[in-house]
């Protein structure tokens, strides 16, 4: 995606309305429950439950990035070697070789046929990349190539997600 | 009484418990029923968690959730619980259980009232869902998904097998990694996804549809609406679009190195220096647009008439 | 966000218990916390549901709002909140064939693209990518701010942004042009 690209995507997002009338009116339904205003709460029980609801809710990535040890088991060199449209942001690139961590961790805690299937279906998506990284370096130009180098970099992270959000509610409460 | 009436009498009991145990594997591991019954909204969410083994979903005209089936002596529980319009039913392993031992399975029957709609989260255990109107959010590790839904429906295997038909859903969406996927639906939005495994959708009437694979073979039956937007992308898998008729739209089909095969329009235009095929052409006036763009994949379409 | 001045006395009687000050402060809030309960879930049902909640879990708390952050900016954290808590049964419809009220439905002269399609392809973007694309893209959230009302890490926000941008970029046949 070229500055370009995203200047236009950014006028149209910014374009977009941010106040939506809701459709009804919803003043009377919640105006019936305002008559259980608990009194006298503790003043950080809220902050406590919101806290507590949202940490629990994603907070897998973010226990993945500070327990991760201090060199990820891959490490993305394709910055390094690609001029493609590749993101280079360390911080974006740390926070991805976090999420294979955590793949990689759930993927352990799988039956081995599943396991192996999964891990083929890696294998897959890692060659496909490398054959459309090289195709695009004899062919830059190719808008083609272009979007299936970005595709096949995408499905990598769906993989990982994939496995990731299947196994959350399992290991929110194990 | 003989010896041998005898013998056989007591050993009945004994042969009953053997092949029970070879018919119902699970069951010779001492699994524990369940019976669980809560009332629910008509129109309510049912969300359901498990790891292993098989939930059957059946819509039905009462508004309760009832669970029934059975557990292994490694599932520590079946949490059924409500809050508002929601219903859970969530199946609890005991802390560092592994998931996949045999006697961490539940097969439960959950009935849910008809107009439910349904999220499910397994890891291996399979799902089938008939006879719910409501919307389906559907996600597996590597169970097996079977599921007839009425509302709108979103499933998401990594190893598993999809099948699913949706003939009034609005918006199918459908990935999986290297499981196979057979969908029928309607006049839908479509969106399916594949890396490894390979995907046959029989379709209606689309207005937008983006199909995807990696190496798997896909072949999709459909009509295109006026103004369709289709997309399709594939790296080394073949890609098939059969129209139930000549659509009017503008084609543009590029693959790199795979072959492009048309039975309807013009030929594909071999690109210079061995660089794949390109077959980009127009028909009838229609802001319909389809487009498959592929590295080595071999792309065909089709039409009936 | 919102850059209306703060209706400190308003917020103040609300907190005092006055419900026509609260109503007051929902005509002022309640479009701009739907159309984020809207977005973030992409759905009417859910994000009607969502703008309730929220609007009574901040009456039940605006005795200990402490004013540390302008109202808005609160109540968008509530309504975040509401719809995370939400995030099983979410999305069973897509807002396709019925646009919410209040977005236009003729195409803007500038930008040649349909800002209904614009809507449509941000409602079909995976969860986590809508999600940080409407509060970091639509409603201006930093990435710290929208890590932490999502509970993910920076850096998980920044690559899903990137995600979002690179699918809506597609979607929308940006690359075309």
């Amino acid at each position: 995606m070229n500055d370009r690209q995203q200047d236009s995507l950014d006028r149209l997002i910014a374009n977009l309305p941010r106040d939506i009338v809701p459709p009804g009116n919803l003043w009377p339904r919640v105006a019936a429950r305002l008559s259980t205003r608990p009194r006298h709460a503790p003043p950080m029980a809220l902050a406590a439950a919101i806290a507590l609801a949202a940490a629990g809710l994603a907070s897998l990535f973010t226990w993945a990035v500070l327990q991760a040890p201090s060199v990820p088991r891959v490490i993305r060199t394709v910055a390094a070697t690609t001029s493609f449209d590749e993101p280079r942001d360390p911080k974006y690139l740390l926070a991805r070789n976090s999420v294979e961590k955590t793949f990689r961790d759930r993927l352990a805690l799988l039956e081995p046929a599943t396991r192996a299937k999964i891990e083929a279906s890696l294998l897959v998506i890692q060659k496909a990349h490398e054959d459309i990284r090289k195709a695009l370096a004899a062919d830059p130009q190719s808008p083609v190539l272009e979007q299936l180098w970005q595709s096949t970099w995408h499905d990598e992270f769906d993989l990982y997600d994939g496995v990731v959000q299947a196994t959350q509610p399992t290991m929110t409460r194990i | 009484m003989s010896h041998a009436q005898l013998i056989s009498r007591l050993n009945k009991p004994a042969l009953v418990c053997v092949l029970t145990a070879l018919a119902f594997p699970w069951l010779a591991h001492a699994a524990t029923s369940v019976d669980e019954h809560r009332a629910a909204n008509p129109q309510g969410a049912v969300e359901i968690d498990n790891v292993a083994g098989m939930i059957d979903v059946q819509g039905w005209d009462k508004s309760e959730v009832a669970v029934t089936g059975t557990i292994g002596k490694d599932v520590d529980r079946v949490e059924v619980t409500g809050e508002g319009n929601r219903t859970s039913v969530r199946v609890i392993l005991p802390q560092g259980q592994h998931w996949h031992m045999r006697d961490g399975e539940a097969h439960l029957v959950v009935h849910v009232p008809t107009n439910s709609s349904i999220a499910a989260t397994l890891v291996s255990s399979d799902l089938k869902v008939s006879a719910v109107h409501g919307g389906l959010e559907l996600r597996t590790v590597s169970g097996n998904i079977n599921a007839e839904g009425g509302g709108d429906v979103h499933v998401n295997a990594v190893s598993g097998d999809i099948r699913v038909t949706a003939n009034a859903a609005k918006v199918i969406e459908v990935k999986s990694i290297s499981g196979n996927i057979v969908l029928t639906g309607g006049n839908a939005e479509v969106e399916a996804t594949t890396v490894s495994g390979d995907a046959h959708l029989t379709l209606g009437t689309v207005s937008r549809a983006r199909f995807k694979t990696v190496s798997g073979e896909l072949s999709a039956t459909l009509g295109a609406a006026a103004n369709a937007q289709i997309e399709g992308e594939s790296v080394s898998g073949g890609v098939k679009l059969d129209f139930a008729s000549a659509p009017a739209a503008d084609f543009d089909i590029q693959t790199i190195s795979g072959d492009i095969d048309n039975c309807f329009g013009p030929k594909p235009t071999e690109m210079r220096h061995g660089a794949g095929a390109r077959l980009s052409f127009k028909t009838g006036d229609s802001n319909a647009r389809i487009r498959v763009s592929s590295h080595s994949g071999d792309v065909r379409l089709c039409a009936k008439k | 966000m919102d850059s209306s001045a703060e209706p400190t006395d308003t917020i103040a009687a609300a907190a005092a218990g006055d419900v026509a000050a609260f109503e007051s402060l929902y005509r002022q809030f309640s479009p701009r916390v739907y159309g984020l309960c809207l977005r973030l879930t992409g759905q009417r049902e859910a994000a009607e549901d969502c703008t309730q909640e929220s609007f009574v879990a901040a009456w039940r708390a605006l005795a200990r709002f402490e004013r540390r952050s302008r109202f808005s900016t609160w109540l968008h954290r509530i309504a975040v909140h509401c719809v995370l808590s939400r995030r099983k049964g979410l999305r069973f419809e897509y807002e396709v064939a019925e646009p919410a009220l209040g977005l236009p439905d003729r195409a803007d002269p500038g930008s040649g693209t349909p800002p209904l399609d614009v809507e449509r392809a941000i409602a079909a973007l995976p969860e986590g990518a809508r999600h940080v694309l409407v509060l970091v893209g639509l409603y201006g959230y930093s990435h710290a701010e929208a890590a932490g009302a999502l509970g993910i890490a920076e850096g998980t926000c920044k690559a899903q942004l990137h995600r979002a941008r690179q699918l809506l970029t597609s979607t929308l046949g940006l690359e075309e042009q």
